[in-house]
């Protein structure tokens, strides 16, 4: 049995991260660096960024455009579009359910 | 620094990231965090690259033990069906080869049958790494069974020439004999014996597949007529007309059996998991 598209190991996050920066629209790999380090306070390391960025190609996620000069940039496929859009409902269904309880826990 | 980071990472890595990941680490001021990261990152790229190419080697390795089940089971059938004949010109002499009292394997089908042996060898130690990932402890002890049984009946029967004397006949002319205690035919029939047994294991380790299914028919077939010849008992069986038809039935069965794994093994596709 094929593995669910997202299943990234230890890459998941950094792996969302970069699908979340890629929606913009095309960027290389510094350009989501530094956005990611921006946007979350925590550093990307250029090591996690490329294993990420790999695994997110193998499984067509993202797809590589021409190289401008050295720089090559990413963009954002249908169907990582699409496993994106599932992946943050699903999330989002954990963390309505984690405000929820805490809600709850506070009253 | 940077030249000494990127070359961390594998050949094949840095043929397709090597420059806009050379990019980054020139625009970047590297902390010694970043160096750790990027160790780090160099480390996984080199699993996934072995890993990557273990995937192709289990390609390459499937379609070899598909073509050597596939070959095996026709050639190994074919050179013990070309045995089966009596160097005295009698045909199906099988009775012969099960009950081990004459020489009755002729060396014109030795050759046929190593090559059989040898293929059937190969397919077994495929089998057992392809299908030991469901039940890796079941499977291999199936295995182990017919490739001891395959080693034995392949070593008589490169032992055979040597265990054959020509004695002189009474009338002046001479006869080949295999020597006694335990010749070469007998080695082998053990061997064979084995190996038939072992393929019914592994057959039964692999059902529900059909080609297990046709493999079981087969070996259990034959071995209930290797069986039904070798007792003192139940040897009178072998005068039965029936006993020849039920024989070459099994080693048929055997034979399509082996084909079928061979093509099951040939059209799978290894399932190369993204890592």
């Amino acid at each position: 049995m094929a593995p669910p598209p997202f299943d990234l190991g230890r890459f998941a996050e950094p792996g969302l991260l970069i699908l979340i920066s890629l929606t913009e629209g095309p960027k290389h790999g510094y350009a989501i660096m530094t956005e990611l380090e921006g946007e979350t306070g925590k550093p990307m390391g250029p090591g996690t960024l490329y294993a990420a960025l790999a695994r997110l190609e193998d499984r067509g996620l993202i797809e590589a455009l021409a190289p401008i000069e050295r720089r090559r940039p990413y963009r954002l496929t249908a169907v990582g579009a699409k496993i994106l859009a599932e992946r943050l409902h699903d999330l989002d269904r954990v963390v309505r359910k984690g405000l929820g309880r805490l809600g709850e826990e506070a009253r | 620094m940077r030249g000494l980071l990127l070359r961390l990472y594998p050949r094949a890595w840095r043929r397709r990231y090597g420059d806009e990941f050379e990019s980054i680490l020139d625009d970047r001021s590297l902390s010694p965090g970043d160096v750790v990261d990027v160790v780090h990152g160099a480390m996984d790229a080199h699993v996934r690259v072995r890993r990557r190419s273990f995937q192709g080697f289990g390609r390459s390795g499937r379609r070899v033990t598909g073509a050597a089940a596939t070959l095996g089971g026709l050639v190994w059938s074919a050179g013990f069906f070309l045995a089966s004949f009596d160097p005295s010109g009698r045909p199906w002499s099988v009775r012969s080869i099960v009950s081990g009292d004459s020489p009755a394997i002729r060396l014109s089908g030795s050759p046929v049958v190593i090559a059989g042996t040898i293929l059937l060898l190969v397919a077994l130690v495929g089998l057992g790494s392809s299908k030991g990932r469901a039940h890796p402890r079941l499977i291999w002890a199936c295995v182990l069974v017919p490739i001891i049984g395959t080693l034995i009946s392949l070593f008589a029967l490169f032992a055979l020439p040597a265990t054959l004397v020509r004695i002189e006949q009474v009338d002046g002319s001479e006869a080949s004999y295999f020597q006694d205690p335990m010749n070469g035919t007998e080695v082998w029939l053990y061997g064979m014996l084995v190996m038939v047994a072992g393929t019914l294991l592994f057959s039964l380790a692999t059902l529900p597949r059909w080609p297990g299914a046709i493999l079981l028919a087969g070996s259990s077939l034959m071995l209930a007529m290797i069986f039904g010849g070798a007792f003192p008992a139940t040897r009178d069986l072998m005068k039965a007309s029936w006993y020849l038809g039920f024989f070459y039935v099994g080693l048929l069965a055997f034979a399509v059996g082996w084909v079928a794994v061979g093509m099951v093994e040939l059209r799978s596709r290894v399932v190369t998991a993204p890592v």
